[in-house]
C-alpha cells in the first residue's frame, strides 16, 4: 500500500517567551486512499501537524514528505494539498461558484473546464442550485458543503480537514459525518481529519492517531484504540475507564491475579509484567456488570442516560468504580442509589497498563 | 551586507510611511528643539548662537534697565490654555459619556445612523462652523436676540470674545473624538455584565458607576487624550470665538513665527506644549500597562 | 410596558443628553445653510429666499482659485497618504518578519498625537532650512505626513477584522503571494482603502493652521481664503460655498457608508 504522506521526527517551536513546543518528534505514515483522524484535546497539536502538512507553517526540524517528495520547504500554493478549514473561510466577495472555481483558475484551467469542475463539484455535495448565491446567504450547514466542494475542486492527493464539523450542530453533524465517509469513498482521496471528538473519531476513521501536548500517542485502527489503549492517556481520552493500580500475582497458562491495593482482587489476562510488579489495569464500565459476587459495595449515584445507565459504586474498600448497564426489559433500573451490590468483571475485559 | 538587504526587503512595506513621517516630522520637530536654543534672527529665521533666551522669557522680561524681573504674563496663558483644555474634556466628557451609552443600547441599524450623523459636522469647514457660532454668540446673535425678545433681558449678555466661548467651540468641534472611543468600549461591553450587577441588588445607576464606568475607562481615557491634546494647541476657535485678546498657547505659537518673527521663542513656545503632550501620553501608556480597564486582551 | 421598563440598560435622561448632543452639533450648519438662500447680506434676520450668493460664490475668482489649489493639495495628499497607509497597515498586519512592530506602529499614528500647532510650525522651519520651495508641492508633502494616520487607521481596522484564514485558503488554493493579495487581501480590504482614502481627503481640504504656516504666496487654499474673510467680515458667499461643501460631503460620506453596509 503506498504512503501518502510520511512524517519524520517533526518538530515545530513556536519562538516566544516562553518558547512553545507544539509538536515533538512526530513520526507517522499516513497511507493513501484512507480516512485517517488527528485526535486529540485542544492544545495538543493536532491542528499545528495539519497546518505544517498544509504548508502555512514551517516546520522547526524533521521532515514531511507527500508521495515520496520532500515537501517542507514548499509553500502552500506548491502542494497538491488543500484545506477545509474550520471555519470554512469563503471568499465572501465571490459567489459560491466563483469559491469552487477558484483553486481550478488559479491552477490555469481553463475557464471553461473550472467552471465544469466546479458544477460537478457541487453537484456532489447537493447545492447546484446555490451556485449564484454569495456564501453569506447560506446557513452553516451549507456552507460547511461549499467549502468542502472548493477543497475537492483541483483533485486534491490529500484533503486536509480542520474539525470541520465542530460549529455545526448536533443532527447535522452526524448527517454530515456520513456524507464525509461517502465523499471519501467516491473521490478515492486520503483524509485527513483533525478533531477533538472521539465519537466522531471512532465512527469515521480507517485509522485514527491519538495526540497529547505535542506527541503522537497511538496510531491505531478505531477497535484497537478503544479496546487496546496502549497508555493510559489515550485509555482515559477514549470512553470512559475504571483504573486501578496493582500488583501482579501468580501466573495460570496465560492469565494472571491482580491484587489491588485495598485487598480485592482481579483476575485477568497475563500481561508483560512479571510476578510482583506494580502495573495499572483497568476495564471499560460497559465490560462489567452488577452481579452477586465479585467486588462489593454500594451504589452511590444513578445516571441515566436513555440507552444504558451508569451506576457509581463505592467499593467497601474505598475505591470508586463505574459501571454501565442497560436496563430491564421493562424500562426499570437493575439498583437503587443505595442499595448493597457486587461488581463482577469479565476477565477478557482486563487492559494491563505498563507502566 | 545581505542582512541589510534582507532587512529592507522584509521591511519594503512599512519603511516608506516610516520615512516620510521620520522625514517631515520628526525632522522638523528636532529642528525647533535646536531653534528654542538659538538666538532670533532679524527678519525671522534664527542666529547661530547658543542661547535660553527664549526659555527664560516664559517667565522672565527685561525691565527697563536691562534686569531679568519675574514676568508671570506668558505663564497665565500656559495656564489659561491648561484651564480651557481641561474644561473642554470635562464638558466633552459629561455629553458624549451619555450620548455614547445611548448610541450603543440602540439596536445595529440605528447606532450605524448615529454614528454616520456624528461624523457628518465633521466633515465639513472646522473655520466655518467655528464662525457659525459667531452668529449665535454676539450680540446681535441667536440667542441674545431670541432672550431679549422674550424679554428675559434687556440688553445682550457678553457671550462671544470669552473663555467660555473658546471652551464652547473647543468642545462642539472636538466632542466626536470622546464620543467615538467611548461609544467603541460600551459596544464591546458584555450587557450580562449589567444584568449579573443587577441581579446582585445594583440599582441602575449602581450598575453604571461600578460596572459599565469602571470597563469603558480605556474609553474614557482615550477620548479625554483625544480632546485634550488638540485643545491645548488649537489655533481657530481661540482665534476666531476669543477675538485675539484671550490668548492661548496656539495662537501665541502662531504668532511668533508670523507677526513677532521670533522662531526661537515660538519654537521654546512649542516644546513647552510637547512637553505636556508627552506628560498625557506617558499617563496614558502607564494606564494601558496597568490593564486600564477589562477590555486588555 | 414601557421600553425603559423592560430594558436594563435603559438610563433615564440619557436619551435627552443626545437630543441635545445632536442639536448642538447640527444646529450651526442648520443656520449655515439656510443663510446661505437669504436674499440680504444679513446672518441673523432672514429676509426672503434666494440664490444670489451660490451666483456669485460660482463667479468669484479667488474662490475658484483657492478651491482648485485645495483639490489638488487633497488629491494628490489622499493617494500619497492612501498608498504609504496600505502598504504600512498590510506589512503590520500580515508580514510576520517585521520586527519591532509596536515601534511602527507608534510611528505611523504619530502624526496623530502632535498638535498641529506644533507640526505646523515645525513644518514651517525645516522648509526655510533646507530650502524647499515647491509651492503647492510643500503643502502637498505636509498634508500626505498627517494624512497617513487617517488613512491608516480605517485600513488597519479593517485588516484586523479580515479572517487570515482566507489568505491561507487562497494559498492552499495554488494563489501566490501576489495573487492572493490581488485576489482576495485587497478586494476584502477595499471598503477600508475607501474610507481611509476619504478622512485623508476630508481631512486635508478641512486643514487651516498647517496650510497658512506652509503656504507660499499663490498657495491659497480654500480654508486661507475663507479665514481672511471672517476676519474682515464674512459674507453669505462663504455659506453658499460651504452649504456646497457639506453637500458634497454628506453625499461622499452617505454612499461610502451604503457601500460599506454591503459588504
Amino acid at each position: 500500500m503506498k504512503t501518502a504522506v510520511s512524517i519524520k521526527n517533526l518538530n515545530k517551536i513556536y519562538s516566544g517567551v516562553p518558547p512553545v513546543q507544539a509538536l515533538r518528534d512526530a513520526t507517522l505514515d499516513i497511507r493513501d486512499n484512507e480516512f485517517f483522524t488527528l485526535l486529540g484535546p485542544s492544545g495538543c497539536g493536532k491542528t499545528t501537524l495539519l497546518r505544517l502538512i498544509a504548508g502555512f507553517e514551517a516546520p522547526t526540524g524533521g521532515s514531511l514528505h507527500l508521495f515520496g517528495e520532500e515537501i517542507s520547504a514548499l509553500p502552500p500554493e506548491s502542494r497538491p494539498v488543500n484545506t477545509v478549514f474550520q471555519h470554512y473561510s469563503l471568499f465572501p466577495h465571490m459567489s459560491v461558484l466563483e469559491n469552487v472555481a477558484f483553486g481550478l483558475r488559479r491552477l490555469r484551467k481553463s475557464e471553461a473546464k473550472a467552471h465544469a469542475t466546479a458544477q460537478e463539484m457541487l453537484d456532489l455535495v447537493h447545492l447546484s442550485d446555490f451556485a449564484a448565491r454569495s456564501p453569506g446567504q447560506l446557513s452553516g450547514g451549507q456552507q460547511q458543503r461549499v467549502a468542502l466542494a472548493r477543497a475537492l475542486a483541483p483533485h486534491p492527493r490529500v484533503l486536509l480537514l480542520d474539525e470541520p464539523l465542530s460549529a455545526l450542530d448536533l443532527k447535522l453533524r452526524q448527517s454530515m459525518r456520513a456524507e464525509l465517509k461517502r465523499l471519501q469513498k467516491e473521490t478515492g482521496i486520503t483524509f485527513v481529519f483533525v478533531t477533538h471528538d472521539q465519537e466522531e473519531a471512532l465512527a469515521m476513521s480507517d485509522r485514527i492517531a491519538v495526540m497529547s501536548q505535542g506527541e503522537i500517542q497511538q496510531v491505531d485502527n478505531p477497535a484497537r484504540i478503544y479496546e487496546f489503549p496502549e497508555n493510559r492517556f489515550v485509555a482515559e481520552f477514549i470512553g470512559d475507564a475504571n483504573f486501578f493500580e496493582a500488583r501482579v500475582g501468580a501466573n495460570e497458562e496465560g492469565s494472571a491475579n491482580y491484587h489491588l491495593f485495598d485487598g480485592s482482587k482481579l483476575h485477568g489476562p497475563q500481561g508483560h509484567a512479571p510476578e510482583g510488579a506494580t502495573v495499572t489495569i483497568f476495564f471499560r464500565p460497559e465490560k462489567a456488570r452488577l452481579a452477586q459476587t465479585g467486588l462489593a459495595g454500594e451504589v452511590t449515584e444513578i445516571l441515566y442516560l436513555g440507552n444504558n445507565t451508569d451506576y457509581l459504586i463505592r467499593l467497601d474498600q474505598g475505591a470508586d468504580v463505574m459501571v454501565r448497564s442497560e436496563n430491564h426489559k421493562d424500562g426499570t433500573a437493575l439498583a437503587e442509589t443505595g442499595a448493597r451490590v457486587c461488581v463482577e468483571v469479565d476477565p477478557r475485559a482486563i487492559r494491563v497498563l505498563i507502566p | 551586507m545581505t542582512g541589510l538587504r534582507a532587512y529592507l526587503k522584509d521591511h519594503a512595506g512599512i519603511l516608506p510611511a516610516a520615512l516620510v513621517i521620520g522625514v517631515f516630522m520628526i525632522v522638523p520637530i528636532l529642528i525647533i528643539l535646536i531653534y528654542s536654543f538659538l538666538a532670533p534672527g532679524d527678519y525671522g529665521g534664527v542666529k547661530p548662537e547658543f542661547s535660553t533666551d527664549a526659555y527664560q522669557r516664559l517667565l522672565f522680561q527685561n525691565d527697563l534697565f536691562d534686569q531679568l524681573v519675574f514676568d508671570p504674563a506668558y505663564l497665565k496663558i500656559t495656564f489659561r490654555s491648561l484651564w480651557i483644555a481641561t474644561v473642554a474634556v470635562t464638558g466633552c466628557l459629561i455629553v458624549g459619556f451619555p450620548v455614547a451609552y445611548y448610541i450603543a443600547g440602540q439596536p445595529e441599524e440605528r447606532r450605524n445612523v448615529f454614528l454616520l450623523l456624528i461624523t457628518i459636522p465633521f466633515w465639513t469647514n472646522l473655520l466655518i462652523r467655528t464662525y457659525c457660532w459667531i452668529l449665535v454668540l454676539r450680540d446681535t446673535g441667536l440667542i441674545n436676540s431670541a432672550l431679549m425678545a422674550l424679554g428675559v433681558i434687556d440688553a445682550p449678555l457678553t457671550l462671544l470674545y470669552t473663555e467660555g466661548a473658546i471652551a464652547l467651540g473647543l468642545i462642539y468641534t472636538y466632542i466626536p473624538f470622546m464620543v467615538l472611543p467611548i461609544y467603541a468600549a460600551l459596544e464591546r461591553l458584555d450587557l450580562r455584565l449589567i444584568e449579573a450587577a443587577r441581579d446582585l441588588y445594583s440599582s441602575r445607576w449602581g450598575a453604571l458607576w461600578f460596572i459599565v464606568v469602571p470597563l469603558s475607562m480605556p474609553g474614557i481615557i482615550a477620548g479625554s487624550i483625544l480632546v485634550f491634546i488638540p485643545a491645548l494647541g488649537a489655533f481657530i476657535a481661540p482665534d476666531l470665538l476669543g477675538g485675539g485678546k484671550n490668548l492661548m498657547l496656539g495662537s501665541l505659537v502662531q504668532l511668533q513665527f508670523s507677526a513677532a518673527r521670533n522662531w526661537p521663542f515660538g519654537s521654546a513656545l512649542a516644546m513647552v506644549i510637547m512637553a505636556m503632550v508627552l506628560l498625557c501620553l506617558m499617563l496614558y501608556a502607564r494606564n494601558l500597562r496597568r490593564g486600564g480597564g477589562g477590555f486588555q486582551h | 410596558m414601557r421600553h425603559s421598563d423592560r430594558d436594563i440598560r435603559w438610563l433615564p435622561g440619557f436619551n435627552w443628553v443626545t437630543l441635545f448632543f445632536f442639536l448642538f452639533l447640527y444646529l450651526p450648519l442648520i443656520i449655515l445653510v439656510v443663510f446661505s438662500f437669504n436674499a440680504s447680506r444679513s446672518a441673523t434676520v432672514w429676509d426672503g429666499f434666494s440664490l444670489q450668493w451660490y451666483a456669485k460664490a460660482f463667479a468669484n475668482d479667488d474662490i475658484q482659485r483657492a478651491t482648485k489649489n485645495s483639490l489638488i493639495i487633497a488629491v494628490f495628499a489622499t493617494i500619497n497618504a492612501t498608498t504609504l497607509a496600505t502598504m504600512a497597515a498590510l506589512a503590520l498586519g500580515r508580514n510576520r518578519r517585521v520586527r519591532r512592530k509596536q515601534m511602527f506602529s507608534g510611528l505611523i499614528i504619530l502624526p496623530l498625537m502632535i498638535p498641529e500647532i506644533v507640526t505646523a510650525v515645525a513644518t514651517l522651519t525645516f522648509f526655510a532650512a533646507i530650502g524647499l520651495s515647491l509651492g503647492l508641492g510643500n503643502i502637498i508633502i505636509a498634508h500626505t505626513v498627517f494624512c497617513i494616520p487617517f488613512a491608516y487607521l480605517p485600513i488597519r481596522a479593517r485588516l484586523q477584522g479580515m479572517d487570515e484564514s482566507l489568505e491561507a485558503a487562497a494559498r492552499d488554493l495554488y494563489s501566490g503571494k501576489w495573487a492572493t493579495l490581488r485576489l482576495v487581501t485587497l478586494p476584502l480590504l477595499m471598503p477600508g482603502i475607501i474610507s481611509g482614502a476619504m478622512l485623508a481627503f476630508i481631512i486635508s481640504l478641512d486643514d487651516f493652521i498647517i496650510t497658512l504656516m506652509v503656504a507660499e504666496a499663490g498657495s491659497t487654499t480654500l480654508p486661507i481664503y475663507i479665514y481672511s474673510l471672517v476676519r474682515i467680515g464674512i459674507t453669505p458667499e462663504v455659506n453658499a460655498i460651504s452649504t456646497v461643501l457639506l453637500g458634497i460631503s454628506i453625499i461622499i460620506v452617505t454612499v461610502s457608508y451604503l457601500i460599506g453596509k454591503k459588504t
